[in-house]
């Protein structure tokens, strides 16, 4: 369903993301790990149509995203990390300019709407400017915006921010119905319990490339390691820079 | 005192303006040619000396009558058309560069920081800005200098003393008509009608200002011979006692009123945004439209919450209208003299693609996450932006009716001129080759020179549009310009297909 091959992005010199390759099948959530910077949003904002890869190639339900990049947004919903809605706009404003510009009509727009807006607790937040909401709410807002046309593929950022832990459980729900759907998902967090819960297969990029993949059991065992945290700091080649900074904080607080 | 080190935070103020504006244009392909912009943009000497180095060819075509005068009346007519253009233009630049700052979010990382931010240092971040405009009147001020030097000197001073009260009005807009976020309900709406009437109503002050002086005139004969209020006042240099005195006036009542109106401005732009906590169930409309239509609706909403970006569509007509306004109370209108303006309306909207294209500033990230297309993205701009203009121009044509009733026949004028304007600035402006979209940086001030070449092609268009009527008698001329105009603007669409 999602396919990547020696995918390549440059910024300047340097490259955010390099010969990266993976796969995701569909019914099958994928967690994208890695250390601040490692290139997971750029990846995925490739992955969305939203950004230009600079070589390699990227296929989404068989589409190229860069030949098909509109082709390819209306099967993908992505949930940024932070995402920048319009502010002035009331939260329903917000979903029938999504529905609009998707082409969701306008009966289906009311099904689907009404079952998200309560899915997620956001009545009495739909006649309120986006900007007024809170940081949680605004991800509520967010999230359903991005899966509003009952998306293919989930393509989420640190998409569980700000969500409290009835939401997150709701939501969680929501991804494991799609996923038995066939959806195809991935999904980046910092929050490693979470992408262990969550997530079937987990690929670990560190400096734009590709260290590892596999299920979080098969990682745990090629590292000897006991939970996922331990394997990121150790495949990251984290461990010993973690080990310093402690020590050094300890002499210094 | 503004001292080095508000000049250094200014600067970096600045830069990442720049940074941010540059960094959504789709035009700017890659890293390096990013830098290269920024690095341009950031030079803020080298871009003022350059900026002011454009505006004077056009501030000397404005003050030729006065190098050609032999009379004190003529060279005070001039000078009075002089010391609106810093005024207008002071307006204008303040408010949409301050909604630009709003919008662009530069001052967020400044907010939980203990920096001492000042509202001088506001002024002094849109002064990088504003001060070459002064360019426009720097011909004719430098002519007054040499051949009536005090008089010159009076001239120099209303320049600044218009640029200030341009300023200062800009900040009152920005502040009293710019966007606070409410709950939504139906006391939003009436605030926000409130507001757009509000709006209107504040920048027709200019009008009464000048009918309440023409009633002085015809009123009192000891204040005929000299004007009371800016921008008359600026014309009558060659009273220079009298004059001194009304500057001085001027100058008492905008200088407090500017210094509290700053400090207003500055806390606003720095205030944190209020979360709703309210919880009440609503009920709530689902609709679905085209996709044209939904960003061109939406478009509105923004405009008609955020006012203050209105302004940036209401300068280009008050500077139309007042010409109008003139012309319509010394001989009324005819039926050429309404298409003239008409024409000129609608060229003059390309002004305001800068308020149009700042709408979707900060949120274009997210509707780069939706399935739209350059095109359908440009053509709701473009209709967008001709909306305003279409609307003055209807009434342009209302009021031609009245004094020439044959007037009616130049209504598809009002509908075809703004959109064929819109249609060659966008498409000019969008020409890069991606199908993602983006946010061209466009600024009115900055890039005066990509206005200025937009303006020659509209020209070369409404030329091509206008010449059956200068050489047809009107009524024939009209159904051919209406033809040409046709043709044009499905030129226009198909290419853009």
């Amino acid at each position: 369903m999602i396919s990547v091959e020696k995918l390549t992005k440059y910024y300047g010199e340097k490259p955010a993301v390099k010969d990266l390759t993976f796969e995701v099948k569909e019914g099958e959530i994928y967690g994208l790990l890695g250390p601040n910077g490692s290139g997971k949003t750029t990846t995925m904002r490739i992955l969305s149509g939203i950004t230009e890869p600079s070589s390699g190639r990227a296929e989404v339900r068989g589409l190229d995203v860069e030949e098909h990049p509109i082709e390819v947004k209306k099967v993908v919903g992505f949930i940024p990390e932070n995402p920048k809605m319009f502010e002035s706009l009331t939260t329903i404003e917000l979903f029938n300019l999504v529905g609009s510009i998707r082409g969701i009509e306008e009966k289906k727009l009311r099904i689907k709407l009404n079952r998200l807006v309560q899915a997620f607790e956001l009545e009495e937040y739909m006649n309120q400017y986006v900007g007024s909401l809170s940081f949680g709410t605004k991800q509520k807002v967010s999230i359903v915006s991005a899966i509003l046309h009952d998306p293919e593929v989930i393509i989420m950022d640190e998409a569980m921010n700000g969500l409290d832990p009835k939401m997150a459980k709701i939501f969680r729900e929501i991804l494991f119905r799609l996923k038995e759907k066939g959806n195809s998902m991935i999904f980046s967090t910092h929050v490693l319990p979470l992408a262990e819960m969550i997530c079937d297969r987990v690929g670990l990029i560190a400096g734009g490339e590709l260290i590892t993949e596999g299920t979080v059991k098969e990682l745990k065992e090629k590292s000897h390691e006991k939970d996922l945290e331990d394997v990121f700091l150790k495949l990251t080649k984290s461990e010993t820079e973690v080990s310093r900074v402690i020590n050094a904080l300890r002499g210094s607080m | 005192m503004i001292d080095k080190k508000d000049l250094d935070l200014v600067m970096v103020l600045y830069k990442e303006m720049q940074y941010r504006a540059a960094d959504k244009d789709p035009s700017i392909k890659g890293e390096e040619e990013l830098k290269k912009k920024i690095k341009e943009a950031s030079n803020v000497k080298k871009k003022m000396l350059k900026q002011s180095f454009f505006f004077l060819p056009f501030g000397l075509m404005l003050s030729i009558p006065m190098f050609m005068a032999d009379e004190q009346g003529v060279i005070a007519a001039v000078m009075t058309s002089v010391a609106v253009i810093p005024f207008v233009f002071a307006l204008y630049n303040t408010v949409s560069q301050c909604a630009r700052l709003d919008s662009l979010g530069i001052f967020e990382p400044l907010k939980d920081l203990p920096v001492g931010l000042h509202s001088k240092q506001l002024s002094l971040l849109l002064s990088f800005d504003l001060i070459p405009l002064l360019s426009f009147a720097l011909p004719a001020v430098i002519y007054l200098l040499i051949f009536h030097p005090l008089n010159g000197i009076l001239a120099a001073a209303w320049v600044m003393t218009g640029f200030l009260i341009g300023h200062t009005v800009g900040f009152i807009v920005y502040s009293e008509f710019g966007f606070k976020l409410g709950s939504g309900d139906s006391s939003d709406l009436l605030k926000t009608v409130l507001k757009v009437v509000g709006l209107v109503v504040f920048m027709g002050l200019f009008f009464a200002w000048n009918f309440l002086q023409d009633l002085f005139i015809a009123r009192a004969d000891t204040i005929l011979r000299y004007s009371v209020i800016y921008p008359l006042s600026a014309g009558a240099i060659f009273d220079p006692i009298q004059n001194f005195i009304i500057l001085l006036v001027h100058l008492a009542l905008i200088i407090p009123l500017y210094l509290y109106v700053v400090k207003r401005v500055w806390k606003r732009l720095l205030k944190k945004k209020e979360v709703s906590i309210r919880k009440k169930k609503t009920h709530y409309d689902v609709s679905s439209k085209s996709a044209v239509s939904s960003l061109l609706v939406k478009d509105f909403q923004i405009l008609f919450r955020k006012t203050s970006s209105l302004v940036g569509f209401l300068i280009p007509a008050l500077i139309v209208i007042s010409q109008v306004f003139f012309s319509a109370q010394e001989d009324g209108l005819t039926l050429l003299e309404t298409s003239g303006y008409l024409f000129m309306l609608a060229a003059f909207n390309l002004m305001a693609i800068e308020s149009i294209l700042s709408l979707d500033t900060i949120s274009v990230d997210f509707l780069k996450t939706l399935p739209l297309k350059k095109r359908t993205y440009i053509l709701s701009k473009i209709l967008s932006l001709s909306m305003i203009s279409i609307t003055v121009s209807l009434g342009l044509v209302g009021l031609g009716t009245y004094f020439d009733p044959r007037t009616l026949i130049a209504i598809p004028y009002a509908f075809l001129l703004p959109v064929i304007s819109s249609f060659i600035g966008l498409s000019y402006l969008f020409r890069y080759e991606d199908e993602r979209i983006g946010i061209p940086d466009f600024s009115f001030t900055n890039d005066f020179l990509k206005f200025i070449l937009l303006m020659i092609l509209v020209v070369a268009a409404f030329g091509t549009i206008a010449l059956p009527l200068l050489l047809l008698p009107v009524l024939y001329g009209i159904p051919v310009s209406y033809l040409i105009a046709g043709s044009m603007l499905l030129y226009l669409f198909f290419r853009s297909r």
